[in-house]
């Protein structure tokens, strides 16, 4: 059977429509060019009744939002999970890296913690600072420009603080911390921990017309039917499609359930398509373009560069350095939790507010007088949440610290439950980790999925850096919980046998440098301007493209690189070179 | 261009799926939801494979009528209610717990049926052959004290039903403060659009915490909320 070729040719065919693809697309087709996006999963909007999620009750699921079939609960609107259905990945040797996917337009950004932080002037070049890894080929200044118009057109709340590596930025107002919150602050800053107001890309004051304004559910995780917090479709790709229909744009097309194979080029090497399997049918379509972005997640974008071909390219499309699928970075993730006594027995009152922390410590330490390179920041947790499955499950524990008999029945029991209700607090740190040639992904050989796309295996381990960093993770936040009058749920620290408490790669879904950005074509993926090397047609906008994750969420990163990337294409189709 | 043409020129829509179409300078844009475009199930967009969770256990049964009585008086002695509030019964304790069972059938299924088993056996071997619907709420009372308390009940001939009895409590707990009866009794305020200013200032007192006020002035102005942010140059938010 023949593969089926659009005779359209399309400016550019963007594969994924989350934040590094919807960013492309929204600044693509602002600057007239047709589009057409590839998504692998169904089309989302959360403002759809029969799609919305959002101010459901714990009883509207029969499972009570249990995780049973969506590892963050059942109203959670990441379509996907480090398993997916038919889409198997394995793991050599003891990795444990885990691979999370979610397939449905917007991608991750449907679902995330909304906290929208720029890298700093020192996380472009950590090795000149302590010698590991890699620097990127571009610096805080060469990104700035792409932050302050991001702040500006997605909207993320925060204060100036004047912090030397968490820059300033063109912020919304922050939401009032909650009560555990002020705790939090109060213990933390006994501890030497200063903590400042969060920064999460909710609209807490009018940013356009096109979005409302945050009513302070905190169920972001579920989408937002006023697109009062950011997603790529209802924020990025939605206004694009609209102003392509009244014509103040390019088209924008949307290709759903369409699982990207790989990238099409011609004898010359010059990317000319992208192929994809229609879910729909299983058969395998080509969508013509004059540029190819892949913005697919930073695994996902590797493994269609793999599943490609090109002449003389072996091993894969634009990988003549052979890093493609090296440094595969996720965020490094421990905490733990406690037991709040002054908290029981709460005043009740609606303490929803944004779907995130309302505060948080960027970090606050000295790398050169630690044990380990690089920093981490707190998340803090807790509060008079909605009782979803699960509620009622710590009793015992909580019983035991009390001095009362674990266990029991009856009213005397409803009751002490009931008097425990929201004084549970607990730290999340999220950290960075050192970038590693040896953990990496590749193609399994001989192993597809069922859409009979070949698969990836990971390769990937913790060094010490990542555990000496965990370790103190777990020592910051037990010395915070205490000074808040805390009692921990759990008073020992992990063992350096057990990481310390490190959760495992993957589990923190921040991976990243699978394609790493480098002026030199012999150790990276990338140019300074997230185009192939070997390709210069191909783009990648996801972050796949990190040199080096921070002690930062990726996401504000993914979407300035992706402006920055898009401008770029702009320039170069003006000068002919594409 | 009309749709169809636009769908055949696209070749995708051939698929009769898969494209989200607009098309500049045409009439009205083509929407063509996929066929693999899951349908609402009243709780919010689900994906095919969970429908076909949700069809299997539409269409599937686990405990007996013998068990769910069982389960229905074990978990009214668990949450009784009060005058004010409902008991485990009148919050749907007992379909909960077969739909969970069918939804995490390794958790649920062996552990309940077998501790209801033994709850059975104990009854039959303490009260004269009388099973555990057949004793009286005080008898009933005798052998849930001897599994209510895990540690008490650590090594001892009743070590096992206090697992049982463990994992029946959470379920129930778990699914009576869930329930759309049992949740009001847990007081919480929210899920429902409002707008956030704070704690309630007796509430701070209550605490002795205050809001720092070098934050104060930077905090959302909800009286403002609505108005259009800008900024100067100096990344000041000015309005």
């Amino acid at each position: 059977m023949q593969i089926k070729t659009s005779a359209k040719e399309y400016d550019a065919v963007i594969v994924g429509s989350g934040a590094g693809g919807g960013m492309t697309a929204n600044i693509l087709a602002k600057a007239g060019l047709n589009i057409a996006i590839i998504e692998a999963g169904p089309f989302f909007d959360p403002a759809d009744p029969k799609q919305k999620t959002q101010l459901r009750w714990p009883w509207e699921s029969p499972r009570r939002g249990a995780g049973t079939l969506r590892p963050f609960g059942d109203f959670h609107a990441g379509y996907g999970g480090w398993t997916v259905d038919g889409e198997p990945y394995a793991t050599v040797g003891d990795t444990k890296f885990s691979w999370w996917r979610t397939r449905v337009l917007g991608g991750r950004t449907n679902h995330w913690g909304r906290i929208s932080l720029r890298f700093g002037p020192d996380d472009f070049h950590r090795k000149d600072i302590d010698g590991l890894g890699e620097n990127w080929p571009i610096r805080y200044e060469d990104i700035k420009p792409y932050y302050d118009k991001l702040d500006k057109m997605v909207g993320v709340f925060g204060t100036n603080e004047g912090l030397p590596n968490d820059p300033d930025g063109y912020f919304l107002p922050p939401p009032k911390p909650r009560l555990h919150e002020l705790l939090a602050v109060k213990g933390a800053t006994k501890s030497g921990v200063p903590m400042i107001p969060g920064r999460l890309s909710m609209v807490t004051k009018r940013i356009n017309k096109d979005r409302g304004v945050c009513f302070y559910c905190g169920q972001c995780s579920r989408a937002c039917a006023v697109y009062a917090d950011f997603s790529a479709g209802t924020c990025l790709i939605f206004p694009a499609m609209k102003d392509g229909k009244e014509g103040r744009g390019g088209q924008v097309d949307l290709y759903v359930n369409s699982m990207a194979r790989e990238v099409i080029t011609d004898d010359t090497g010059k990317a000319t398509a992208v192929s994809y399997i229609s879910k729909d049918d299983r058969r395998e379509y080509q969508l013509k373009g004059k540029v190819i972005v892949l913005a697919a997640s930073a695994c996902e974008t590797a493994r269609i560069l793999m599943n490609s071909k090109a002449p003389g390219q072996t091993n894969g499309l634009g990988n003549g350095s052979g890093t493609l699928g090296r440094y595969l970075h996720d965020s490094t993730g421990a905490g733990t939790s406690a037991f709040i006594p002054s908290l029981m027995d709460r005043e009740r009152y609606n303490e929803d507010g944004v779907g995130g922390m309302h505060v948080y410590a960027p970090w606050w330490g000295n790398n050169r007088k630690l044990d380990f390179p690089r920093g981490y920041h707190l998340e803090v947790w807790g509060g008079m949440g909605m009782p979803s499955y699960g509620f009622g499950g710590g009793h015992k524990a909580i019983q035991k610290m009390l001095g009362y008999k674990p266990g029991g029945y009856g009213n005397p029991l409803m009751k002490e439950v009931k008097s425990y209700y929201g004084a549970v607090v607990g730290f999340s740190g999220r950290g960075e980790a050192v970038a590693r040639y040896d953990s990496y992904c590749e193609i399994d050989p001989g192993k597809y999925d069922q859409w009979g796309i070949p698969t990836l295996r990971f390769h990937y381990k913790w060094s010490d850096y990542e555990r000496k960093q965990a370790k103190h993770m777990q020592e910051t936040i037990r010395d915070i919980l205490v000074n808040m009058g805390g009692k921990l749920f759990d008073e020992e620290i992990p063992s350096y046998e057990n990481d310390h408490g490190l959760l495992p790669p993957g589990a923190i879904i921040h991976e990243v440098g699978t394609a790493r950005m480098h002026d030199d074509p012999k150790q990276g993926v990338t140019n300074r301007h997230s185009a192939l090397h070997e390709v210069p047609n191909v783009y990648l906008t996801d972050a796949s493209v990190f040199t080096s994750q921070a002690d930062k969420n990726p996401t504000w990163t993914i979407m300035a690189l992706a402006m920055r990337a898009a401008d770029h294409i702009i320039s170069e189709r003006k000068k002919m070179n594409i | 261009m009309d749709r169809r043409t636009t769908l055949k020129n696209l070749l995708a829509g051939a698929a009769g799926a898969a494209l989200i179409s607009q098309t500049t300078g045409c009439e009205q844009p083509p929407v063509e939801p996929g066929v693999a475009e899951p349908e609402a199930k009243g709780y919010g967009l689900r994906m095919p494979h969970e429908i076909k969770h949700d069809e299997r256990i539409a269409n599937d049964s686990f405990f007996t009528d013998a068990e769910k009585k069982d389960i229905g008086i074990l978990a009214d002695i668990i949450a009784p209610g009060t005058a004010e509030e409902p008991k485990a019964t009148d919050c749907g304790i007992v379909a909960f717990f077969e739909f969970m069972a069918l939804d995490l059938p390794d958790t649920y299924q062996g552990p309940i049926r077998g501790g209801l088993g033994w709850l059975n056996s104990e009854a039959s071997n303490r009260f004269d052959g009388r099973d555990f619907a057949g004793l009286t709420p005080e008898e009933r009372i005798e052998i849930v004290e001897d599994i209510a308390w895990p540690e008490k009940a650590q090594g001892t001939h009743f070590e096992v039903g206090a697992n049982f009895f463990d994992r029946f409590r959470f379920l129930t707990l778990t699914g009576y403060f869930t329930s759309k009866e049992g949740f009001k009794t847990v007081g919480y305020q929210g899920n429902a659009p409002n707008v956030w200013d704070g704690v309630p200032q007796e509430v701070l007192d209550k605490h002795g915490l205050a809001y720092d006020p070098k934050y104060l002035p930077l905090y959302v102005d909800q009286t403002k909320r609505d108005i259009q942010a800008e900024w100067d140059d100096e990344m000041n938010l000015i309005s």
